[in-house]
């Protein structure tokens, strides 16, 4: 049985061109993340000297930094998925050999897929709730742009755990088998 | 019974291995479908709305500083400077260590920052120079929490937005208590260094002292700048954190030539990592805060420390062993906005003074740095010096029992650690 599982999942896993469409946007998510964290520190830095320097004036600059400040973190947060960076015990969970591992990674990926799908499903709704709100300084740009890393987020972090899980199960069955 | 319920889940994912930021989501959501009245799509909003906080900004901006200081080299800079300072003592390796994690507090907000930085330096060469293995661990891991206890201070960033208070005034309290830990653990270092026959590690003459310092001032002005800037009111936190981190590019790629661009992206990703760990947890945590507030824990903690605290001493010292467990299995950000906003109201209740209990809160957690299972310095420095957690965890008691002992200093004796402030900043302290 953990054979013929391991062959299943061993197809979806090693099905190439998946790895490389999501090491893509892995990809496409750091370089975004990135951006977005040197667009705050920039907006950050224009307040400084639009204070001390006379005739500077940005509009809305608070709140470009502080959006662009919670795509970084959210798009971030997704991409420690993938690279399994996320702060936890692994006192039980690394002494855990065979089934008992695989339960318990298999347990801890499911979980995280729920609630992944659940932030996706979310970020959603409230994307589409606020799409007619605009931004308090800048009254043409929709709330749409701000809501919608939620959504990325979530959709970004269920891809990846769903990757997680197969290549877990798939590791743990080949453990097993030997 | 659903309160029950949602304790045991919390404790399974977290001893399963479930991450810390789930674990707090999960739980939240789940405590959420219980209730029954509330909708859910509230736990992804307050997920949300938690991350978008101007203030919050100032966490990456000082986790980026210390990057870039340690990318730089600035970091073996100070390194330098303090052994020329201290070096000639007995142990004098061991004091530089606690001094530059001194003088490192004042760029960095971050102890992680400080125990990678500094630990990649001295840990290997005070091995090297005859210090044991645990020696070198537990002086490097205990003196970076002096990290966030010297400002600036991410914690102190976090514990001014959660509980309204000036983050500039947090700041300037925590000078004295820092610079007190730091000599603390210089003592600490010097018994050692007398029982087990430390090494000098350099003499250098007053005359090569002021060379050095000549030489490094760019690097020695950053704590200045920064500190200054803050408590001046020329800049808010969150400025700070980018003048810093300007300051610290113009240092690494102009002055020094230490930090080439292609470097950059590196950085940046290192601090994006070390910066969505911390604030997607914080954004859970807040989430689970307000779950805590439908279950009405807030008003059930609120009334034992009403009913059981009856002096601000007594306060003081529930609240010290609340952070203290906490800070066992917790990260500091998360354990404050689980914490702060509920025992904010009893705390002015009972007349103590919002920074005092700021500066309490973060000296405490500070403590929880060191502290496994979740002691984050103390793991990093301990897989620097490849010593296991137990044998770690017994070589900061000694410097672990300095920074409690400070803590309650601060907390029984409030008034010597604000008189110094107050003259500088009436205004903040009113």
């Amino acid at each position: 049985m953990p054979s013929k599982c391991l062959s299943a999942l061993e197809g979806v896993y090693h099905g190439e061109s998946m790895k490389k469409v999501i090491d893509f946007i892995e990809q496409v998510q750091r370089v975004v993340c990135m951006i977005c964290f040197v667009v705050f520190f920039v907006c950050i830095v224009l307040q400084v000297l639009t204070r001390y320097v006379p005739f500077i004036k940005i509009l809305g600059i608070d709140e470009i930094a502080t959006y662009s400040f919670v795509w970084a973190s959210l798009l971030g947060a997704a991409v420690l998925i993938r690279d399994e960076q996320h702060f936890a015990f692994d006192f039980f969970r690394s002494r855990a050999h065979g089934v008992s591992r695989l339960v318990i990674e298999g347990f801890i990926y499911g979980l995280l897929i729920i609630f992944s799908f659940y932030l996706m499903v979310m970020g959603y709704r409230l994307t589409m709730k606020f799409s007619t709100w605009t931004l308090t300084s800048l009254p043409k740009v929709s709330q749409a742009w701000t809501w919608s890393s939620l959504l990325l987020s979530g959709a970004t972090m269920t891809l990846y755990t769903v990757e997680k899980l197969v290549e877990k199960v798939r590791i743990g069955l080949e453990e097993i088998r030997k | 019974m659903n309160a029950i319920i949602l304790v045991i889940v919390f404790l399974i994912l977290l001893a399963i291995g479930m991450p810390i930021a789930f674990d707090l989501g999960i739980v939240t959501l789940l405590g959420i479908v219980l209730l029954g009245t509330i909708p859910p799509i509230t736990v992804a909003q307050k997920i949300f709305s938690s991350l978008n906080s101007f203030v919050l900004l100032a966490v990456p901006l000082f986790i980026l500083a210390a990057n870039l200081m340690n990318q730089g080299k600035i970091s073996e800079q100070l390194v330098e400077v303090a052994d020329a300072m201290v070096g000639r003592f007995r142990g004098g390796l061991g004091h530089a260590n606690v001094l530059v994690s001194m003088i490192f507090a004042g760029i960095s907000g971050s102890s992680q920052a400080d125990t990678a930085g500094i630990g990649k330096i001295l840990i290997p060469t005070m091995v090297d120079n005859g210090y044991s293995k645990e020696e070198a661990v537990g002086v490097t891991a205990a003196s970076s929490t002096i990290g966030v206890i010297i400002p600036p201070s991410i914690p102190m960033v976090i514990f001014g937005s959660l509980a309204s208070v000036s983050i500039g005034a947090l700041f300037l309290c925590g000078v004295i208590p820092g610079i007190l830990i730091g000599l603390g653990q210089m003592l600490v270092v010097y018994f050692h260094a007398k029982k087990y026959n430390y090494p000098r590690s350099s003499s250098v003459s007053f005359k090569g002292m002021l060379r050095m310092f000549v030489r490094y001032l760019p690097s020695l002005l950053t704590p200045i700048i920064i500190i200054g800037g803050v408590v001046f009111g020329i800049v808010t936190p969150t400025e700070a954190s980018a003048v810093a981190c300007v300051y610290a590019l113009i240092l690494g790629c102009i002055v020094f030539k230490t930090i080439k661009l292609r470097e950059l992206p590196k950085i940046l990703i290192e601090t994006m990592v070390m910066t969505a760990q911390a604030l997607f947890a914080l954004a859970t945590a807040t989430a689970l805060g307000q779950l805590l507030s439908y279950y009405r824990v807030s008003t059930i903690i609120e009334t034992f420390f009403l009913n059981s605290s009856t002096s601000p001493n007594m306060f003081f010292i529930y609240l010290i062993a609340l952070f203290l467990f906490l800070g066992t299995f917790m990260d500091a950000i998360p354990a404050m906005t689980l914490a702060v906003p509920v025992l904010m109201p009893v705390a002015i209740g009972l007349g103590i003074s919002p920074v005092i209990f700021g500066i309490v809160t973060v000296i405490t957690l500070a403590i929880g740095l060191i502290t496994p299972p979740y002691g984050l310095c103390l793991l990093i420095a301990g897989s620097i010096g490849k010593l296991s957690i137990e044998r770690s965890f017994k070589a900061v008691i000694p410097y672990f029992l300095v920074i409690l002992a400070v803590d309650l200093g601060v907390a029984f004796l409030p008034k010597l650690f604000l008189y110094i402030p107050q003259i500088i900043r009436p205004e903040w302290f009113v």
